[in-house]
């Protein structure tokens, strides 16, 4: 073989294996890079893995929370639109407020209630009705009250004709009122995924739980009634020379002036039995007041059956000055019966039976104390004024025990005292001795001369002869 | 020129491989040596570490894989529940509780004294609530209305200031907690009624009560009224 074809060979199979190995460390290079591109890529991907399930404890708490809190959202934006029962609840608080449903029309604008694509679509219904204003305020209470979510956001008065309240003597307003809700109907459906230890979980959450809870409560408003105000939306005026024969409007003044007048003497009357010097001295000037109130009743029961106020400033001044001094003065008449005798009485009443006892005057001590025995026992836990009411029964006992002593008659004849030998003395025509029962439940506890003590009712008591 | 070595065979010289062949392939061997040794330094060396360290990453990332899937999960159910926690949240802020208004209203009127400080009565009472969408994309003085409450009243005393003096105990948070809800009333306007003899009071004006309500959010945060 020539030189030149082995210089050839020799160049050829160099630059085969050269580039052979050349490409297989480029290759391989490559599959470094390619792998050390992966492992920059993993490590960024296991970077963002790690930050973000640091943040999976809070989730879960809140996922924890939102699934407990569902219940109440469920209530107040309900799944279904379920609209049947809204109108029938729409006429049961129509018979409850006594209001008149005229007309029930559902609403056609129907959008979201964020956007199109959100989950809520809105339902709306605008009802006529024919009511008072405290009607209409009660049906607008129980709307707004419901527990779904319910709003009012427009609504129209238009008052009752004189005319017609003249005819028929109640205001039939015309009300038209729009009511508006939320129905959810989702769009997709989730599977919830598992927590391990929910129940441990939730228990731990319980405060936020019910602070969540509260705060999807919807606030509401506790309607009272009219309370003794006026419509606004009918004309209060009356006419000058009175309706329908009726009294003029002075007369009816005249009529309020005269009662009011009534309810001042109670009122000064109510002040004097606050200050009545002893429990006698009370009871008859209450008895006096009680007089006057019926007085005042008497009244107000014709003035009510014959409607003979009419005029409503006059009728707002009887509220005032009549009606509510009345129940506040019933009121604390009351108040001080349930709460039974003041401590001062007893105590003045104590003094008077103690001092009736000294002078003989059983039966009056016992009389007295009548007097306040049924209002004894409402002192109950009041620990000061049952010492005193356990002195009055103890004051009580001991008066009646004396005036049944003093009531059994028994006559003494002679005794006898010889030395250490026990004391004899005649009582009832027969010789006694201590120890020996007179009558049943009268023992003889010892005899002196001029007196003999007597066991009775657990008392010792003495007479004298 | 050809060149012809007639010697025996067996006194010929050694056929040898030329110096420069020897040298070359010598060359070409040891480059391809060197060649294959920086190959082999990078698949049994460099690769293979990276590659550990590859599978230890991937062993790590696919311990992470499920717990990630799991907060992602949890994500998507929070999301979930949500929209309706946040939808309850947006329609209850714009929500007028009108029975309070009503009865403060009611309220207002009677506190007047059937006369003392005033006498009020109405026609009618018109209330109207727009949603903020509305309001702020209405432009000039609408874009600050959220809705009004609007009625014709009458004041039943011959005293004309008995009007002003109804208007003032509206917007007065120590009375009523009217003025929570709507700004101070429209500046007050009164015009005389034909007297009539045949009622009392015989004398009464006509004025409009216009009331604009707050915003939603502005009306959150009043001051509750003493």
């Amino acid at each position: 073989m020539s030189q030149r074809r082995i210089w050839i060979g020799l160049g050829a199979a160099t630059l085969l294996t050269v580039s052979g190995l050349g490409t297989l460390i480029y290759l391989e290079r490559e599959g470094i890079q390619a792998a050390q591109d992966s492992v920059v890529a993993l490590e960024g991907q296991i970077g963002v893995a790690r930050k973000t399930i640091e943040g999976t404890p809070k989730l879960e708490h809140e996922v924890i929370v939102l699934r407990e809190v569902a219940a109440v959202i469920d209530q107040i934006l309900p799944n279904t639109e379920d609209l049947n029962t809204l109108v029938e609840q729409f006429h049961e608080y129509a018979t409850e407020s006594e209001v008149r449903v005229t007309d029930v029309k559902l609403k056609q604008d129907r959008s979201s209630a964020r956007g199109t694509k959100a989950d809520f679509d809105k339902v709306g219904y605008t009802l006529t009705l024919e009511s008072g204003a405290f009607e209409f305020l009660g049906f607008l209470n129980r709307i707004e009250t419901h527990s779904r979510f319910m709003a009012v956001p427009s609504f129209k008065i238009t008052s009752s004709p004189r005319q017609q309240i003249n005819r028929t003597g109640e205001a039939r307003h015309k009300v038209q009122v729009d009511v508006e809700t939320y129905t959810y109907a989702r769009k997709s459906q989730l599977e919830p995924m598992r927590i391990e230890g929910y129940a441990r979980k939730r228990d731990l959450l319980t405060g936020e739980i019910n602070r969540r809870r509260r705060a999807l409560t919807l606030t509401s408003f506790l309607y009272k009634g009219d309370r003794g105000r006026r419509d606004p939306w009918i004309d209060p005026r009356v006419p000058a020379m009175g309706e329908d024969g009726g009294p003029t409007v002075a007369e009816q003044l005249e009529k309020v002036d005269e009662l009011s007048q009534l309810m001042g003497r109670a009122a000064a009357h109510w002040d004097e039995v606050q200050r009545a010097k002893n429990i006698l001295d009370r009871m008859i000037k209450k008895d006096e007041l009680e007089e006057l109130l019926a007085t005042v009743d008497e009244e107000l029961r014709r003035v009510e059956a014959d409607g003979y106020v009419s005029y409503v400033p006059a009728q707002k001044r009887l509220e005032l000055e009549v009606y509510e001094p009345r129940e506040s003065l019933r009121r604390a008449m009351e108040d001080e019966t349930q709460l039974g005798p003041r401590p001062a009485e007893m105590e003045q009443l104590a003094a008077s039976m103690t001092r009736h006892i000294e002078v003989g005057e059983y039966e009056l001590a016992l009389q007295a104390f009548t007097t306040m025995k049924p209002a004894l026992d409402l002192v109950a836990g009041d620990p000061v004024r049952e010492a005193l009411a356990d002195n009055l029964r103890a004051l009580a006992l001991e008066a009646e025990t004396l005036r049944d002593f003093a009531a059994i008659e028994l006559s003494f004849g002679g005794s006898v005292f010889i030395g250490d030998a026990p004391p004899v003395i005649v009582i009832n025509d027969r010789s006694r001795t201590i120890g020996d029962e007179v009558i049943p439940g009268l023992e003889i506890a010892a005899i002196r001369e001029n007196e003999v003590d007597f066991y009775f009712r657990g008392f010792v008591l003495t007479r004298v002869y | 020129m050809i060149t012809i070595n007639l010697l025996p065979e067996e006194y010929r010289r050694k056929a040898r491989t030329p110096l420069k062949i020897m040298a070359a392939v010598s060359g070409a061997v040891g480059v391809s040596a060197s060649l294959l040794a920086w190959w082999c330094w990078l698949a049994f060396g460099v690769a293979a570490e990276v590659e550990t360290e590859r599978s230890v990453l991937q062993l790590e990332m696919d311990g992470l894989t499920p717990q990630v899937k799991y907060h992602d999960g949890l994500e998507k159910e929070i999301a979930f529940h949500s929209s309706r926690e946040k939808t309850l949240a947006q329609i209850t802020s714009n929500r007028v509780q009108w029975t309070q208004v009503l009865d403060d209203l009611v309220d207002v009127v009677h506190t007047g004294g059937e006369g003392v400080r005033h006498y009020v009565w109405f026609d009618d009472l018109t209330v109207k609530q727009e949603p903020p969408r509305t309001a702020s994309k209405a432009k000039g003085r609408r874009a600050q209305s959220y809705g009004h409450l609007k009625a014709n009243g009458h004041s039943g005393s011959a005293e004309w200031s008995q009007v002003p003096a109804f208007l003032e105990d509206i917007a007065d948070p120590g009375l009523t907690g009217l003025i929570r809800t709507f700004y101070a009333p429209a500046p007050p306007e009164a015009s005389l009624d034909d007297t009539d003899e045949g009622l009392i009071p015989a004398v009464n004006w006509s004025f409009p009560l216009t009331l604009e309500l707050r915003a939603p959010a502005e009306r959150s945060t009043m001051p509750e009224a003493k």
